[in-house]
């Protein structure tokens, strides 16, 4: 590892542990992450170039181009060449399965001090630690995603020791986790529920077909994350709090949502006991631009467009990532509107997915 | 003028009129390589003038006359910067600008015209020929010919000299017809004597006075007075401007 | 400048019957404001109007000629190709705020269509579907004896498109052609241009002018598309594969359906039209092709195939008409896009800027143009809004095994190439599916007589009666006066 490399990111874990959170230690920081990003990622550095954007030109970290996700599916993203990165992340690659995106990280120290100081501050304010049920699989289930990752280390470095995973080789173990919840809540200890939602609509599912519902003690949490991808049948944020609450008798200012992206280090939280409902709220180390579709740059504040991610946890593939997600700038954060579909065509002429079916593809 | 950022290459920049069209590019914003054939020493003088005004700037060494070395340079330049957004062709082949020595009609050989064809047709042509695929590519491309008002004006008659930059406009045009569909520009830029260049040195005082003297704006050029137009060609300003000549002489030539 | 507010009705129906309950839309630009002004409808009004207008049918439009019926299509249509005709100018102007297209764009394309359904191109359409279009008035005698007469259903009901302005017309003059009363649904995203037209034959001749409904509603609203198909012979739909055979599912088998479902088109450059003298005027047809109407026309090209070898290369045609698409753009902006519609072309851009085999033109500051250049022969469609796929080939032939999957939803293909190939390609194409080959430029601008997606359009609607020679020669036994 280049040791310019090694001061990037020891910069880097320290403005995320100390919240250092003026605007112009990020923009500073952003501009030498994104000339250090320019000099060593080669594809970047072409991608900025051909508009011209290089850190001579750039004065402003919004002026910094972001890279589409796409790019993380068709190239090698990467300032460290190393033959053995701790981790490579792939996306869940639903509608190719061929190419998944993947965003490789050297090192995970960077990651791992953004998911801790984050999970910290939005999940676990008020306690060091707290009794996790986590619906989704653990690390050594899946090495290659992020969420896994997650949420082991969250188990790890918050879970008190009756901590579990419930999700086996074979599935979600629903019998084993309903067991579990009837004996917390009949010695009203409170208890952090923790997955995809995905897997809350298959356990919530499960429940309903059973008529089983839980009075999860008081101080238990409701953390979920992700979408619906074709994995469960899809609720709405509405249907899908509803439920929790129907489900698990939590009160909703204990729900906390958490927004992720494989091609990030870094996530984003919606914790309602903080904020508005749906308003999701930025770690100090990131910040989200909402774009105009058309041109791709900011739209007034509060107009709906396609969000950019600048996330300095990104330290190795790339700190601006423009995705495929559209919503609008609140007071302390953005709101998520959702992904956009295939577009739909005005016309006769035939719509793109109409004829991708017709291929088989 | 919005240069910032544009990718620009000067041939024959280490001095002379080159030099100063490279910082005025480098004033604007634009990143600039500088191009010479010999004199590492002043192209890098040159660098550090536009680096030490806040700019950008490379030297790099290459023969425009040789097709292959053209091509290297305008590949490495592609290379490292990820565009080519304009080009000035200010190399040309050694030559003594002495009125009192020059060859008379009858004294030029065809091998004379040949060199300086061969040097001004030739070396804008391989660079043209070598950032056309790039151009093409970007759809937009600004390409810029330094001429001489001395075809339309031969006040004194360098025949091989003046004969090759008269071509030069032709080629020029040309170009420019069958770019245009691309978004590429072509223009040229013709300067009257420029005084003090390395190529005017040994043009002496009575001439220029006498220049001067039959000039509306009453001087002989001096480098600086040149750059003006050039980044005008490569600006946003002339983007609807192509197969044009700007003489830049003070109003010797009226056209 | 003073804004306007303009109010008009966004459907037509016979002038006897009298609506009570409306809705209102409102369109605002920079002129002004229009409000098109919509009937709340029941099954009762819907069962009331397709009354009225089967008995007008029978008590007048059927009685026309022919060639009563072509006149009075005609003087409306003349009426069109007025400048100063009010109704023109009308649409003209509100067209392009109803439908975001460039307002210059639709002058002239608006002007076109019409054109095509002047009295001259009428007869043509007739007698490209029938030997002798008096079939359509009278029994005719048959080449091998006996007599035929052709009669056209006395209610047609449409499900319009809303893609293109004034398409509508078209299906509206067809019906007439047979004969037939007319109910047309109108799509949301363009509900104004066959309104327009229906009160034009009103102005021409109000009797027939009482044999059409236009009239708006969701579609799929079954209270009243229940009592419509119940009432029609025959049903016209426009639409996706879904939404079309929404439709067909409710139409009862006996009754005539004609559907005219999502397409795809494209076109085929040879290196004939590539030679230094011609490349840029095949280039600049293309621009027109992939530019017009934004690209919502089934007929509008998604992919372009160019071959190699002409003095341009395919790539060098991209890049091209990369820039003659800027030029369209600057003479006829493309119209504003949902949020999904640019995003799909940010999307689209993407996919393809990072694949080593592709390469992306796209107007540096917005989604207005963006060619896709590949290097390989594919089949991809396009995001449309003027976004368009380049295919490098080193021979057109090279194309038909790309083709193949696709066959049910290929239709238009504008050519550029030498005489001697046009058959042979022709032939090819038309196995693989495709129903129309062009010349490039003239993808948008079907002919009237058009075999739209292949088929018959009149001869498809309208039913036979004959006559047979015996029933002529056995009528002559109760002759009392036969010798």
């Amino acid at each position: 590892m280049r040791q310019q490399t090694k001061q990037m990111i020891e910069q880097l874990i320290s403005f995320i542990i100390y919240r250092r959170s003026t605007d112009k230690d990020f923009q500073d920081l952003a501009l030498s992450l994104f000339s250090y990003q320019f000099e060593y990622n080669l594809p970047y550095k072409k991608y900025c170039q051909k508009r011209r954007k290089t850190p001579l030109t750039v004065q402003h970290w919004q002026e910094i181009p972001a890279l589409p996700i796409q790019a993380f599916k068709e190239l090698p993203l990467t300032c460290e060449s190393t033959t053995e990165p701790e981790s490579v992340f792939l996306t869940s690659g639903t509608t190719n399965v061929e190419k998944r995106g993947q965003n490789i990280h050297p090192t995970l120290a960077v990651w791992d001090v953004s998911m801790m100081t984050a999970f910290k501050q939005f999940v676990l304010p008020d306690q060091q630690t707290a009794t996790i049920y986590v619906l989704s699989p653990a690390e050594d289930l899946n090495q290659q995603s992020s969420l896994s990752r997650y949420l082991t280390n969250a188990v790890k470095h918050f879970g008190t020791e009756d901590s579990r995973f419930f999700f086996k080789e074979e599935g979600l173990e629903m019998a084993a986790l309903t067991a579990a919840l009837k004996e917390k809540e009949s010695k009203r200890e409170p208890v952090l529920l923790m997955g995809a939602s995905s897997a809350y609509v298959h356990f919530i599912d499960y429940c309903m077909e059973r008529d089983l519902t839980f009075h999860l003690p008081e101080g238990s949490r409701i953390f979920d994350t992700g979408g619906f991808k074709g994995q469960s049948r899809e609720l709405t944020r509405e249907e899908m709090y509803e439920s929790f609450a129907r489900v698990f008798d939590v009160d909703p200012n204990n729900f906390i949502n958490m927004y992720g992206m494989t091609e990030l280090s870094s996530q984003i939280y919606e914790v309602t006991a903080q904020s508005p409902r749906f308003e999701k709220v930025n770690p100090d180390w990131v910040k989200t631009l909402v774009l105009d579709p058309d041109t791709l740059r900011p739209v007034k504040a509060g107009e709906i467009g396609v969000l950019a991610h600048y996330d300095l946890a990104n330290w190795n593939s790339c700190m601006a990532v423009l995705t495929e997600d559209i919503g609008y700038e609140t007071e302390n954060g953005f709101v998520l509107l959702g992904r956009v579909e295939g577009s739909e065509a005005r016309g006769c002429s035939i719509a793109v997915d109409e004829l991708m079916k017709a291929n088989g593809k | 003028m919005d240069l910032k950022g544009k990718i620009a290459l000067v041939t024959g920049a280490s001095r002379g009129i080159g030099a100063e069209i490279a910082k005025a590019f480098g004033e604007e914003g634009a990143f600039v390589i500088v191009n010479y054939l010999q004199n590492e020493e002043k192209a890098e003088t040159v660098v550090d003038h536009i680096k030490n005004q806040g700019g950008e700037s490379i030297a790099l060494q290459a023969d425009v006359t040789d097709e292959k070395s053209v091509q290297d340079l305008v590949a490495k330049v592609v290379d490292s910067f990820g565009a080519i957004d304009v080009v000035v062709n200010n190399a040309l082949p050694s030559y003594t600008f002495n009125p009192k020595t020059r060859k008379a009609a009858w004294a030029m050989k065809w091998e004379d015209y040949q060199k300086q064809i061969e040097g001004s047709i030739g070396g804008a042509f391989h660079v043209c020929k070598a950032v056309m695929p790039y151009m093409k590519e970007q759809n937009s491309g600004r390409i810029i010919n330094l001429l001489t008002n001395l075809i339309d004006l031969p006040l004194v008659p360098y025949h091989d000299y003046t004969t090759a930059k008269a071509g030069l406009l032709g080629y020029s045009r040309n170009l420019a017809a069958d770019l245009g569909p691309f978004g590429i520009t072509v223009n040229c830029v013709a300067p009257g004597l420029t005084y003090p260049t390395d190529s005017s040195m040994e043009t002496k005082e009575d001439v220029r006075e006498e220049i001067a003297r039959l000039t509306p704006m009453g001087k002989v050029a001096s480098p600086e007075d040149i750059t003006g137009s050039v980044l005008f060609f490569a600006s946003d300003w002339a983007s609807f401007v192509t197969g044009q000549c700007i003489r830049v002489d003070g109003g010797l030539v009226m056209k | 400048m003073n804004k306007e507010q303009q109010e008009t009705q966004a459907y037509f129906i016979p002038d006897t019957i009298q609506l009570t309950s409306f809705t209102t839309r409102e369109f605002e630009s920079k002129q002004g404001k229009l409000i098109l002004k919509s009937p709340t409808l029941s099954g009762k009004d819907i069962q009331f109007i397709t009354d009225t207008i089967k008995a007008n049918q029978k008590n007048y439009l059927d009685r026309l000629q022919t060639t009563e019926v072509i006149d009075i299509v005609d003087a409306a249509v003349q009426k069109w190709l007025d400048p100063d005709y009010h109704l023109r100018k009308f649409a003209e102007k509100w067209l392009p705020v109803i439908t975001g297209y460039d307002a210059e764009m639709i002058r002239l394309e608006l002007k076109r269509f019409l054109r095509t359904f002047r009295k001259q191109e009428l007869l043509r359409f007739l007698v490209e579907e029938f030997d002798d279009p008096a079939v359509l008035d009278d029994f005719r005698p048959r080449k091998k004896g006996g007599l035929s007469k052709a009669y056209g259903p006395n209610l047609i009901l449409h499900f319009f498109s809303g893609n293109v302005p004034g398409l509508p017309v078209w299906n509206l003059v067809m019906g007439l052609l047979i004969k037939s009363g007319q109910l047309g649904k109108t799509s949301s995203s363009e509900p104004l241009m066959p309104v327009l037209f229906a009160k034009s034959l009103e102005e021409v001749n109000p009797e027939l002018a009482k044999t059409l409904a236009v009239l708006p509603w969701k579609g799929g609203e079954e209270q009243l598309e229940q009592p419509a198909i119940k009432a029609a012979e025959a049903v016209v739909a426009y639409g996706s594969s879904d939404s079309v055979e929404n439709i067909r599912k409710r139409v009862p088998a006996h009754k005539r359906f004609l559907s005219y479902g999502h397409k795809i088109s494209f076109a085929m450059v040879g290196q004939e039209a590539l030679t230094v003298d011609r490349y840029r005027a095949s280039i600049h047809r293309v621009a027109e092709d992939v530019s017009v109407y934004d690209q919502q026309g089934c007929v509008s090209p998604q992919i372009i195939y160019v071959e190699q070898g002409g003095s341009v290369s395919p790539r060098e045609f991209a890049q091209l008409l990369a820039k003659e698409m800027d030029h369209y753009n600057h003479k006829k902006p493309r119209g504003p896009l949902l949020e999904n519609e640019a995003l799909a072309i940010q999307s689209f851009r993407s996919q393809y800027e990072f694949q080593m085999e592709s390469s992306v033109y796209g107007h540096p500051a917005d989604t207005s143009w963006t060619v896709v250049y590949h290097s390989e022969p594919g089949f991809e469609p396009s995001p449309l809004n003027r976004a368009v796929h380049v295919f490098s080939c080193t021979h057109l032939e090279q194309v038909y095994p790309k083709l193949t999957a696709f066959c049910q939803y290929l239709q238009t293909v504008g050519v550029a190439v030498r005489p001697n190939r046009l058959f042979k390609l022709s032939e090819d194409l038309g196995k693989a599916g495709v129903s129309r080959v062009c010349s490039v430029g003239k993808m948008a601008q079907a002919p009237a007589g058009w075999h739209h997606d292949g088929e018959f359009n009149l001869l498809n609607l309208i039913r036979w009666t004959d006559i047979e020679t015996s029933a002529e020669r056995h009528a002559e036994h109760y002759d009392e006066d036969s010798e």
